[in-house]
């Protein structure tokens, strides 16, 4: 399990530990997976968290015979970015909802659930 | 992840991004890719050699494009592999900041 502060240094650790972690994964599935999991881990502590609080984010990669599967959880504000509306294609530079298009785009099996004081998003990635 | 600013003919700018733009590297180019869109209105991004790229690197880009376009400028993105591309087009911000694979091209785009 990868535990993360929600400080920006400490989230530059999540791409070299799924880069290992998913080392057998084939490289396309793994490149799907590090870029929602970065949308994920990004997601959590700029929508979890006030501005200056220090959250806690944890992620935590299953490999099983048929999918790999990322869970990501947070003990912040809860945030489902399942149900977040997502813009179809920019109609203007808008940096904002990119994010939750390229989620949506790489992993087509999401789900989110609120445990207790945690938000907690499961993405599933068949392999 | 390395970044390269080149200084071309007729006040063309090559940025010349390489390795992997994840979290890290998308703050690495930051500072750099906002000292160039705060003074330089004809701008090419270089994407050749990056390794990987998402959500926050983009965003990057997208920041930095809007400034040039405040002032009436333009940028363009060149030759990004083809994962990176994808996360480019899937985003449809290909429609605002054209993808280019030839040098000559982008560098005639941007005059």
């Amino acid at each position: 399990m990868l535990s993360l502060t929600t400080a920006a240094e400490d989230l530059d650790r999540l791409y070299p530990w799924l880069e290992a972690e998913a080392a057998i994964v084939p490289k396309p599935i793994r490149h799907a997976m590090h870029v929602a999991a970065e949308e994920a881990v990004v997601n959590a502590a700029k929508h979890a968290f006030a501005p200056g609080e220090r959250g806690r984010i944890s992620v935590t990669l299953d490999i099983a015979s048929g999918s790999a599967t990322l869970v990501i959880e947070d003990t912040g504000a809860a945030f489902d970015p399942v149900a977040a509306p997502v813009p179809e294609r920019p109609a203007a530079l808008e940096p904002g909802g990119l994010g939750l298009i390229l989620l949506r785009h790489y992993c087509h099996d999401i789900r989110y659930e609120r445990a207790g004081d945690r938000n907690r998003l499961i993405l599933r990635f068949p392999l | 992840m390395p970044i390269v600013i080149i200084e071309l003919e007729d006040g063309v700018t090559k940025v010349v991004i390489s390795g992997r733009v994840d979290i890290a590297g998308a703050r690495e180019l930051e500072m750099p890719m906002a000292v160039v869109a705060g003074s330089r209105r004809a701008v090419v991004v270089d994407l050749s050699g990056v390794e990987f790229m998402a959500s926050l690197g983009l965003r990057g880009i997208v920041v930095s494009a809007k400034s040039i376009f405040s002032k009436r400028g333009k940028i363009v993105l060149l030759a990004p592999r083809p994962e990176v591309r994808e996360v480019i087009t899937t985003t449809g911000i290909d429609d605002l900041i054209p993808i280019f694979h030839d040098e000559a091209e982008a560098i005639a785009a941007v005059i």
